[in-house]
């Protein structure tokens, strides 16, 4: 059901987003024009079009983000907490399939969004000059291929992590807004202001928590712990510390994720 | 067998209740008419039977399961108000039922939405009121579900799309199912009527079979509601 529950998905998020995506790399195209054709000339008019093309390019990469970003939280509000809700949680489905549909066809957005932003940014520079600076980049490479060779396997596992991280974080702020929502429309009146103080209230509750538990993790003797990390190779260092931070970074979202399916399964109440 | 029970039920919306002890069991193969003035309790009810909401107190199952996932699948849930979305057409909807219920009949409602003479290419926010009810109708009858909960399907529609209606559930509805019509437009529903249940603020005031009502008291069950429901 969550395979259905997100084609669905994404088909009602896809209607906006695909040509919005489009957009961008067409204005990326218009934005590579402005900058190797139009503000090279002295032309006044073909400059202001140049300047014009190049501000609705990054506009439109702008555009796409706070557009990913809204879907996200319109979707959950509007297609589950709204009157789309009295059909969507009326399926037969688990209040867990739908904040996994949620959750993941925005992860697939924000990285859609990420991927088109790095190919439109690649169309608005590129030019025949670029091949040859590639080029020389690559042999740059080549001379340094030993060290290259030597620390690839890090260098891999850190993107790993860096998109692992990035995932987690990007799952923490939805549902932050999510658990904030769910919260807040469970409630008979005000439903919205509710939300809106849920929305600050629970990373308050947060912080005080991360007090508590920092506190506690100062009365304990770590010293230990520290003298073996700094004995650690730098690279090894740097793995950990990446690994500690997703996991603070997940703390917070699980609790959102329980505090959300707590309240759609078992306080809520549709308007 | 009951197929919706409701056991000392309540439920209340700040300080106003809403139901208060409700206590009454729908059994499957009757099509039951739950009919009460507004604000008598009739939607809080559905909703709970959906999991829209969740009572205060006492119990509420259908075919023995609490509201969730697994009752999901076999109730069949017309809600009082216009819920599918806008931007989707005919066919989109058509698949949306189809992926979701194992016991719809898309051959069914796709007959319906010809006879209507709806394109399935036509968007939701293209149709007028009266046809985006049709179309909501038209899915919710198409299935083949245990338990039909009919909220107000006839209310704010002109009389031609009443008799519409009425004909859709009565042709439609899977004969060993239970249909709950909720509504205040007694007379139009009367005729398809097997029991009713009678709410007053948040109470059963009356559960009874239409024949009963009729044999006993010798008067139409408009009649007797108007009486019981004198302002």
């Amino acid at each position: 059901m969550l395979r259905k529950l997100i084609k669905h998905e994404l088909r009602a998020t896809g209607r906006m987003m695909g040509p919005m995506l489009l957009i961008v790399l067409v204005a990326a195209v218009g934005g590579n024009i402005s900058t190797y054709r139009l503000l090279e000339t002295s032309n006044g008019v073909l400059n202001t079009l140049g300047i014009v093309l190049l501000s609705a390019f990054f506009i439109a990469i702008l555009t796409s983000g706070v557009m990913a970003f809204a879907l996200m939280v319109e979707r959950f509000y509007k297609n589950l907490l709204r009157d789309e809700g009295y059909l969507t949680m009326t399926l037969p489905v688990s209040v867990h399939e739908h904040i996994w549909a949620k959750l993941l066809t925005s992860l697939i957005w924000w990285i859609a969004v990420l991927a088109v932003a790095a190919v439109s940014m690649l169309i608005l520079v590129f030019s025949r000059n670029m091949m040859q600076e590639i080029g020389d980049i690559l042999a740059q490479l080549h001379i340094a291929d030993l060290n290259l060779a030597q620390n690839l396997p890090h260098l891999v596992l850190f993107c790993v992590e860096l998109a692992l991280l990035l995932a987690v974080g990007g799952a923490c702020v939805c549902l932050h807004f999510y658990a904030a929502l769910a919260v807040g429309c469970s409630f008979t009146h005000h439903k919205d202001a509710l939300s809106v103080a849920g929305f600050f209230v629970l990373p308050a509750i947060w912080h005080v928590i991360q007090r508590v538990a920092m506190f506690l993790i100062n009365l304990m003797n770590l010293e230990g712990v520290g003298l073996w990390l700094q004995g650690l190779p730098q690279a090894t260092q740097t793995h950990l510390t990446m690994l500690g931070v997703t996991v603070v970074t997940a703390i917070p979202a699980a609790l959102y994720y329980v505090l959300t399916a707590h309240f759609l399964k078992n306080r809520l109440n549709l308007g | 067998m009951n197929v919706l029970t409701c056991n000392a039920l309540s439920k209340a919306y700040g300080k106003t209740p809403a139901l208060s002890g409700v206590s009454l069991n729908v059994e499957s193969g009757h099509i039951v008419g739950l009919l009460g003035p507004n604000g008598s309790g009739k939607t809080t009810l559905i909703k709970l039977a959906n999991g829209l909401l969740t009572p205060d107190d006492g119990t509420i199952t259908v075919c023995g399961m609490r509201p969730g996932k697994g009752s999901h699948a076999l109730v069949s849930y017309l809600p009082e108000r216009a819920v599918l979305p806008e931007w989707m057409s005919v066919t989109q909807i058509l698949d949306f039922y189809a992926d979701f219920y194992a016991d719809f009949n898309r051959d069914a409602a796709q007959e319906m939405i010809r006879h209507l003479g709806i394109e399935e290419k036509q968007r939701i926010r293209q149709m007028s009121k009266g046809t985006r009810e049709k179309v909501q109708l038209i899915m919710v009858m198409s299935r083949q579900a245990k338990l039909y909960l009919l909220d107000e399907p006839i209310g704010g529609v002109d009389p031609a799309t009443r008799d519409y209606i009425l004909s859709t559930i009565i042709s439609n509805y899977n004969p060993e199912a239970a249909v709950v019509i909720s509504t205040h437009l007694i007379a139009d529903v009367e005729k398809i009527l097997d029991d009713v249940i009678f709410l007053n603020r948040g109470c059963v005031v009356l559960e009874n079979s239409v024949d009963e009502i009729r044999e006993t008291r010798g008067v139409s069950v408009d009649a007797l509601f108007r009486e019981v429901f004198k302002c």
